[in-house]
C-alpha cells in the first residue's frame, strides 16, 4: 500500500489550515499523500470539475460562500471521489447538514484533530465511496434485470401462445376436415397433440402467474381472511363428501387481497385435487407465535413423502406423471413467492396415506420485502 | 348491426385469420368480412371509398408496421370513424394493454383461448349481441 499515492485537494481559505493538513498527512503511515491546495470557492469548483483527485477536503468557511455549497455544487457536477467537510467546534447542525447532503465524513478542526483521525478519516471515506459506488452499479443492474424480466413476462404472454394457439386449431381442424380419412392411430396422434398443446398453454400461463407476483404491485388494504377463505370455498366447489371448516376465527391482515386469497386458493384446491378419494375432510386455522401468524391448511389426502417436501414447492415440480396430471407444478411456487415477499415461512409436513398439513406465517406487522 | 352488414377483421396471422372465417362459417354469420393484415392495411381500407364502411371491427394487438392500439389511436381521432365499435381480439393478459384499449374506447376486450372449440363459443356470442345491437349509422 505504501506505493499508492493518494491525491488530495484541499480547499480553504486559511493558509495555515493548509500547512497543518499538510503536515499531518506527510505523517501518515498507511499511504502516501500527495497534497494539492486551492483557497477559494471557484477555484475548488473548477478543480473538482477536472476529477484528478481521490478525495477533497473542503473547509466551511470559503469567502463569501460555504463548504456546504461547495459540496452540493460538487455532486450536481457528478463528482464520484469522497468529500469530507472541515468545520469549527461545535457546528453539529452544519456536520449533520454535511452527512445529510452527500458528504462522506466531516471533521472538527482544532485540538482533537490529529494526523491519525485524518488519515483513517479519508481512508474510510474513500472504502465508503467504492461501497457506495458498487452499491449503485448492483441496483443499476437490478433495475435493467427486473426491466428486463417485465418485457420477457410481455413476450411470453403475447409471441409464445400466438404460434401454439395456432397449432392447437390445426389440429383441432385437421380431425374434424380429414378425421374419416385417418385411422386410429392418426387420430390419436392428433388428440396427442391437442393434449400437448393444452399443456404448454399451462405452462406458460403458469410463468407468467408466477412472474406477475413480483411484476404487479396491488394497493394493500385490511383484509378479513375469513372472508377470503369463504370466498375461495364458493369458488373452489367442493366436491360433495369432501368437508372444509374453518378451526379458529382468522386474522384481519394489511396485504395485497388478490395475493392472499392467491394463498388460500391454491392451498386449498391442492388439498382437495390430491384428496385422492371422494370423501375427506379440510381444515383451516391459525395460530399466533413470536410476533407471527401461523397458518395452516391441512387435509386428509395421499399426503406426501417427506424427501419432497421441498421439492414441492418449486416451479414446474409435480410429483404425478406429466401426462396424467393437470396440475403444473405452479400454484405451491406461487404460494411460497407470495408469503416470502411478505417476509413469512412456508413449510408442509405429511404422513403419506393419511394426512398433509401445510404451513405459512406472516409477520403481524407486515412489511414489504421487496425493494 | 345487420346480418348484412360487413365486418373488418385486422389481423396479421394466417390461422387466426382463419380461425374468425371458419368461426363465421360454423355460427352461419353471412355479413361479408374483409381481412386487413395490420394497422396500416386497415386504414388503407377505410380510406379507399370503393369499400364499404364496416359496422364491426375486429381487431388484433400484436401486428407488425402498425399495431392495434396504434389503429385504435387514429380511428378513434377520425369524427368519420369513431364510431365503429371495435372489439379487441388478443393474446395479451397485460393490464396495461387492456387499460390502453379502453382508454380508446373499444366496445370490448376479449382474450383469444386456445382451443377452437371455446373461440367459436366467444365468437357466437359476440356476433349475438352485435345482432341485438342498434348501430348509428344505417340503424
Amino acid at each position: 500500500m505504501a506505493s499508492d499515492i493518494c491525491r488530495v485537494l484541499l480547499v480553504d481559505d486559511d493558509e495555515d489550515d493548509y500547512i497543518m493538513t499538510r503536515d499531518f498527512l506527510s505523517e501518515a503511515e498507511q499511504l502516501t499523500f500527495k497534497l494539492d491546495w486551492v483557497d477559494s470557492y471557484p477555484e475548488g469548483l473548477a478543480a473538482i470539475a477536472q476529477n484528478q483527485h481521490d478525495v477533497y477536503l473542503l473547509d466551511f468557511r470559503l469567502g463569501k460562500e460555504d463548504g456546504l455549497e461547495l459540496l452540493q455544487a460538487a455532486l450536481k457536477l457528478g463528482c464520484t471521489k469522497p468529500i469530507i467537510l472541515l468545520t469549527g467546534v461545535g457546528d453539529h447542525d452544519i456536520d449533520q447538514k454535511a452527512m445529510a447532503t452527500g458528504a462522506s465524513d466531516y471533521l472538527v478542526k482544532g485540538n482533537t484533530l490529529s494526523a491519525t483521525l485524518l488519515e483513517r478519516s479519508i481512508l474510510h471515506a474513500m472504502e465508503r465511496k467504492r461501497g457506495e459506488i458498487r452499491q449503485a452499479q448492483l441496483m443499476a443492474e437490478l433495475a435493467t434485470a427486473n426491466q428486463e424480466l417485465k418485457d420477457f413476462a410481455y413476450i411470453v404472454s403475447h409471441d409464445l401462445k400466438a404460434p401454439l394457439r395456432g397449432i392447437a386449431s390445426l389440429a383441432v381442424w385437421l380431425l374434424k376436415d380429414y378425421g374419416d380419412r385417418l385411422d386410429e392411430n392418426g387420430k390419436e396422434m392428433l388428440q396427442l397433440i391437442d393434449g400437448r398443446v393444452r399443456r404448454m398453454g399451462d405452462l406458460i400461463d403458469g410463468v407468467l402467474q408466477y412472474s406477475r407476483v413480483g411484476r404487479v404491485r396491488d394497493e394493500k388494504t385490511n383484509v378479513d381472511l375469513n372472508q377470503v377463505v369463504a370466498a375461495v370455498k364458493d369458488a373452489i366447489a367442493p366436491p360433495v363428501g369432501l368437508e372444509i371448516l374453518v378451526d379458529s376465527e382468522l386474522p384481519i391482515v394489511f396485504v395485497e387481497k388478490t395475493r392472499i386469497q392467491q394463498v388460500f386458493q391454491n392451498l386449498i384446491s391442492n388439498a382437495v385435487k390430491y384428496m385422492g378419494k371422494p370423501e375427506g375432510q379440510i381444515r383451516i386455522g391459525h395460530t399466533t407465535d413470536n410476533g407471527f401468524w401461523q397458518f395452516f391448511v391441512s387435509d386428509t389426502g395421499i399426503g406426501i413423502e417427506e424427501r419432497h417436501f421441498e421439492k414441492v414447492f418449486q416451479i414446474f415440480q409435480t410429483l404425478a406423471p406429466r401426462d396424467q396430471s393437470e396440475s403444473t407444478g405452479v400454484g405451491l411456487a406461487i404460494v411460497k413467492k407470495i408469503v416470502e415477499l411478505y417476509g413469512g415461512r412456508v413449510w408442509v409436513t405429511s404422513q403419506v396415506g393419511h394426512s398433509s398439513t401445510f404451513f405459512f406465517t406472516l409477520p403481524q406487522t407486515l412489511e414489504d420485502r421487496d425493494v | 348491426m345487420k346480418s348484412s352488414d360487413p365486418i373488418l377483421l385486422v389481423e396479421d396471422d394466417r390461422i387466426d385469420v382463419l380461425n374468425v372465417k371458419r368461426g363465421f362459417k360454423d355460427i352461419h354469420a353471412e355479413n361479408p368480412l374483409y381481412v386487413a393484415e395490420n394497422g396500416e392495411v386497415a386504414l388503407e381500407f377505410l380510406r379507399n371509398s370503393q369499400n364499404p364502411k364496416p359496422a364491426l371491427i375486429l381487431l388484433d394487438l400484436n401486428m407488425p408496421r402498425m399495431n392495434g392500439l396504434e389503429f385504435l389511436r387514429i380511428l378513434k381521432n377520425d369524427p368519420g370513424w369513431r364510431l365503429i365499435p371495435v372489439i379487441v381480439l388478443t393474446t395479451s393478459q397485460e393490464d396495461q394493454d387492456r387499460r390502453h384499449s379502453f382508454e380508446l374506447s373499444a366496445a370490448g376486450y376479449i382474450v383469444k383461448p386456445l382451443d377452437y372449440d371455446n373461440f367459436v363459443k366467444i365468437l357466437q356470442t359476440i356476433y349475438q349481441y352485435w345482432l341485438l345491437s342498434q348501430s348509428f349509422e344505417g340503424g
